[in-house]
């Protein structure tokens, strides 16, 4: 029965009974088989490589009076300064007198980023007792590239850090990591191990 | 006792009903496949991690290419209607019935509103692939990007904003757009992202 009936109803009663013109009854299986297959083809490749969003939250530009801005603990802060070719550029903030240590971390190489927000987590946990305590502010230099700003905002959920912002960079800041560009000891070195002291 | 017959039944499936079903969907799937509208500006987004969908309705999205050039389109093509004739009205541009109307059919622009008759008025849409757009001004002295996303705001306050940029534009040029999204008080918008796959 997998055949379309086309030899026409019941045919007349008392009629006579003809020879048949045609071949009544055509195969579908091959059909219904095709249709499927483009059914399938054309599920898989739409609803894919949609594209996805990712939420930004700015901080409010708003001047706050001084007296209303919260004080915040140097030692809860790290900078995350996106440079060229996929370099972090990132220090602890220490409090104010003492020379903050500017270390590099890449993206080029796995989780070396993740690794850097974990052990500061660690540390601020350690002395603050809770390791949401911990604040990133992500600056970039005018170098670095845009696909980096999304790989540093994609850390964020990934090490379940909760407070971070991005902020625009001081031109101390920016001075240090020129020092480091120029400075080919420290730029080879691709992990944040690499032992050294920007002046 | 009378033999029990075992009925032979056919094999044989009627297969009509299941081959009308199989083209019915197959038509379906067909005409609601909605084709990748043809860009004016090749952007090619970075990847995350992020598994949020782009919202498909009520979003204005700001494409900055790799020379940091920045392109506007937004997804209502009434409002698009609506959203021209405001930018006219404060730059003094007057745009014909003609030019409106391709404009409500223009996804995408990247040309300051004093180009855009010139843009709309271009016949095939070959030579509308071959203008050069040379980015909205978003500079402080003229600021259009700012204006196009304020009045879009105005029209449709549901409005959400995407950026997206590409993986190579350099960080000032995408900074500058935030700056001016923070300008207009709108410090929640997404970027749009591809999913990394490992």
């Amino acid at each position: 029965m997998a055949e379309l009936d086309t030899s026409g109803g019941g045919g007349k009663k008392g009629g006579k009974k003809r020879s048949k013109k045609s071949p009544g009854r055509v195969d579908l299986t091959a059909m219904v088989d095709l249709g499927f297959l483009l059914i399938t083809f054309f599920m898989l490749t739409t609803t894919f490589n949609k594209p996805k969003a990712m939420d930004v939250i700015m901080p409010d530009k708003t001047e706050l009076p001084p007296e209303d801005r919260p004080d915040v603990p140097a030692s809860k802060v790290i900078s995350l300064i996106l440079g060229k070719d996929d370099k972090v550029y990132w220090y602890e903030h220490v409090d104010p007198g003492l020379a903050p240590q500017m270390q590099i971390a890449n993206f080029a190489e796995p989780k070396d980023v993740e690794k850097v927000l974990y052990d500061k987590q660690k540390i601020v946990a350690a002395k603050w007792g809770d390791k949401y305590e911990m604040i990133a502010l992500i600056k970039t230099m005018p170098d670095a590239k845009y696909k980096n700003l999304v790989s540093i905002l994609d850390e964020m959920p990934i090490t379940d850090t909760k407070r971070y912002a991005i902020v625009d960079i001081e031109d101390a800041e920016k001075e240090m990591v020129e020092k480091l560009y120029a400075d080919p000891t420290f730029n080879t070195g691709a992990t944040a191990a690499t032992p050294s002291t920007p002046k | 006792m009378p033999k029990v017959k075992i009925k032979r039944k056919s094999t044989l499936i009627d297969m009509t009903a299941m081959c009308d079903v199989a083209f019915l969907l197959l038509t379906f799937f067909m005409l609601t496949t909605k084709f990748k509208p043809e860009e004016v500006v090749s952007v090619d987004i970075p990847a995350s991690r992020s598994e949020l969908l782009t919202p498909d309705r009520d979003i204005m999205i700001i494409s900055i290419e790799k020379g940091g050039k920045a392109f506007f389109s937004v997804d209502n093509q009434t409002l698009r209607g609506d959203l021209l004739d405001k930018m006219g009205e404060m730059y003094k541009v007057t745009f014909t019935a003609d030019q409106r109307k391709n404009f409500q059919l223009t996804e995408t622009f990247g040309v300051d509103v004093r180009q855009l008759p010139q843009l709309l008025t271009v016949a095939t849409a070959e030579e509308k692939r071959n203008f050069a757009q040379t980015g909205v001004p978003m500079d402080t002295v003229n600021n259009q990007l700012g204006d196009w996303i304020l009045e879009g705001r105005k029209l449709n306050p549901k409005m959400r904003i995407a950026i997206k940029g590409d993986r190579q534009s350099d960080m000032p040029a995408v900074q500058r757009v935030i700056e001016i999204l923070q300008e207009r008080k709108t410090n929640k918008f997404n970027l749009i992202t591809s999913l990394k796959t490992n």
